[in-house]
């Protein structure tokens, strides 16, 4: 039984059936099933086999798909796999489609919603920098720095991308940084370093109160690409005195939220259907 | 109006040349067949794999003209295929000023053949640690016949960098990771690839590759000075386990303007640790 069409494709009069008939063998392709012989391929999709063939073997030609010969319960068999070309395909997209193009409408949206300031972040290192930000239109409102780095283990911030460290990783960070809260004059345990980085897996964000400055509060989420890696954070950030457990819920479903959006955007579970 | 067509990669010997395919009334929805060689291909995915192509040679959006100019189509046929292209995430248009990029479908079909690499993953978390220990960007390659594909990057976070072609074959004497796959192959697989080598550049590669290879099976790694395709300075090593070493290779590559001896012996120390430990790892 062929899949059901993308919702658009049955209403587009300039759609070309070749191309989205080609389109759709290409998603036969996943990480569970990554080579496929022409017969499952017609089976999957009803299209006939020859045209399988033909319309594989004219990928082929742009190394959109490649064959290899695998041992199966049928013996050897040619099979189809995704071509190497995908790879600069997804190069250049990565290159075009820089983080703050995709991020930037989201923040706008956040500081239109609740009118404070969104800060995106990426990690350089064991430190953060601040790429760019929304500002609130408040008159008392968090202001910020671009450039500037900060530790990793300071801020809401610092603990969203911390959660993108292998275990490996973070004991290295703990190990080689003085883990001080300028802002307090003290230090944060590693324990409790550690347990909010935990929380930030397992609830999306993270919540922190006077670590940069004296007097704000943040709340921050992670941004993950296709490869599953956290590689940005988005924090609302405003003074602690507005911070009220209201504000707060609506910050928290706010930045996850964007977080989501801009994480599909760059591809994250992109395979989750399957 | 006559349309060649595409370019085939340049490495592969025995791939059919550029042949004259005349273009007639454009109809989207009728798919007609071509015999080309002993292939029939399907003209509108053709066209369609062109359309997705011409994106490949800058990472700016591109207008309509733009894209049409490139794939040596009319704008009508070009704009029929970039719709379906757009309904099936492959392409997508900005809203604003009405140009095209590369859609996120593209990024899941990379992830899909970078999963289906065995040793990727465990290669990836190597890399990130070299990268962020000496930071200079470092590449996993794998060999596909007689080519070499950078599969993967991890890039130097300073401002210049020596940035690599993802994803495009390069024949495997024209690139380090491409010396290091063919040092560890028997005399006789080296001697049929470069049979592959059309003549006229044959003598002049064989003399090199061998020298090469020769300081490669004694020292364990390769490095370059700028000779290669894309310049800068490199170091490569493959991966020292019988499954990998002529296959899979990691090099780091930086601009010649860093270049010192103190920074390629970490580079070489960073790559013969980690081609280490992936072979340990990757050995089940």
């Amino acid at each position: 039984m062929p899949k059901a069409a993308a919702k658009n494709r049955s209403t587009n009069r300039y759609s070309v059936e070749a191309v989205a008939r080609a389109a759709q063998l290409l998603r036969q392709f996943s990480r569970v099933a990554p080579y496929h012989t022409a017969g499952e391929l017609a089976q999957s999709t009803g299209v006939s086999a020859k045209l399988v063939q033909r319309t594989m073997d004219t990928l082929r030609r742009h190394g959109l798909v490649r064959t290899s010969h695998n041992v199966d319960d049928g013996g050897a068999q040619e099979h189809y796999r995704l071509g190497l070309r995908w790879l600069q395909l997804a190069d250049v997209r990565r290159r075009q489609v820089d983080i703050r193009l995709l991020a930037l409408p989201a923040m706008r949206s956040i500081r239109d919603a609740i009118n404070e300031t969104v800060i995106l972040s990426i990690r350089t290192g064991h430190r953060r920098v601040n790429l760019d930000y929304v500002e609130s239109t408040q008159p008392i409102r968090r202001l910020t720095q671009l450039g500037f780095e900060v530790p990793l283990h300071v801020g809401a911030t610092g603990r969203a991308l911390l959660s993108g460290l292998s275990s490996e990783e973070f004991e290295q960070y703990v190990k080689t940084n003085s883990l001080a809260i300028l802002a307090t004059d003290t230090r944060i345990a590693e324990d409790r370093l550690r347990d909010e980085v935990a929380h930030v897996r397992r609830a999306g964000y993270a919540v922190a109160f006077r670590e940069i400055t004296s007097d704000t509060a943040a709340v921050s989420a992670p941004v993950w690409d296709h490869t599953g890696d956290v590689v940005a954070a988005m924090t609302i950030s405003c003074p602690e005195d507005r911070f009220s457990s209201k504000l707060k819920q609506a910050c928290i479903r706010e930045i996850t939220h964007a977080a989501e959006s801009v994480s599909r955007a760059l591809g994250y579970k992109a395979n989750l259907v399957e | 109006m006559p349309r060649l067509s595409p370019r085939s990669a340049p490495s592969h010997p025995t791939r059919s040349a550029a042949t004259q395919v005349t273009d007639g009334p454009a109809s989207g929805k009728r798919q007609r067949k071509r015999r080309t060689s002993d292939v029939e291909i399907v003209t509108a995915v053709d066209r369609a794999a062109c359309v997705l192509m011409a994106f490949t040679q800058s990472r700016d959006f591109l207008t309509l003209l733009e894209v049409a100019q490139r794939a040596g189509l009319s704008k009508a046929t070009a704009f029929r295929i970039l719709s379906t292209l757009t309904d099936e995430g492959l392409v997508f248009q900005n809203a604003s000023n009405s140009t095209y990029g590369l859609g996120a479908l593209n990024l899941r079909f990379a992830d899909i053949i970078l999963s289906d690499i065995e040793i990727h993953k465990q290669a990836r978390a190597v890399m990130r640690q070299i990268r962020d220990s000496v930071n200079e960007t470092v590449v996993l390659s794998v060999r596909q016949g007689a080519d070499c594909y950078h599969v993967d990057s991890f890039e130097s976070t300073q401002s210049i960098i020596h940035s690599q072609s993802i994803g495009m074959p390069f024949p495997l004497h024209s690139v380090l990771s491409g010396h290091v796959m063919l040092a560890n192959q028997p005399d006789a697989a080296v001697d049929a690839y470069i049979k592959s080598i059309p003549p006229a550049a044959r003598a002049a590669v064989a003399r090199q590759l061998w020298k090469q290879i020769k300081a490669i099976r004694s020292d364990g790694y390769a490095t370059s000075s700028g000779e290669l395709a894309g310049g800068g300075h490199g170091v490569a090593v493959a991966i020292p386990h019988e499954k990998y070493s002529a296959t899979v290779a990691m090099h780091i590559s930086f601009p010649n303007g860093r270049y010192t001896t103190e920074l390629e012996q970490r580079c070489i120390d960073a790559l013969k640790q980690a081609a280490g430990h992936l072979a340990e790892s990757g050995g089940h």
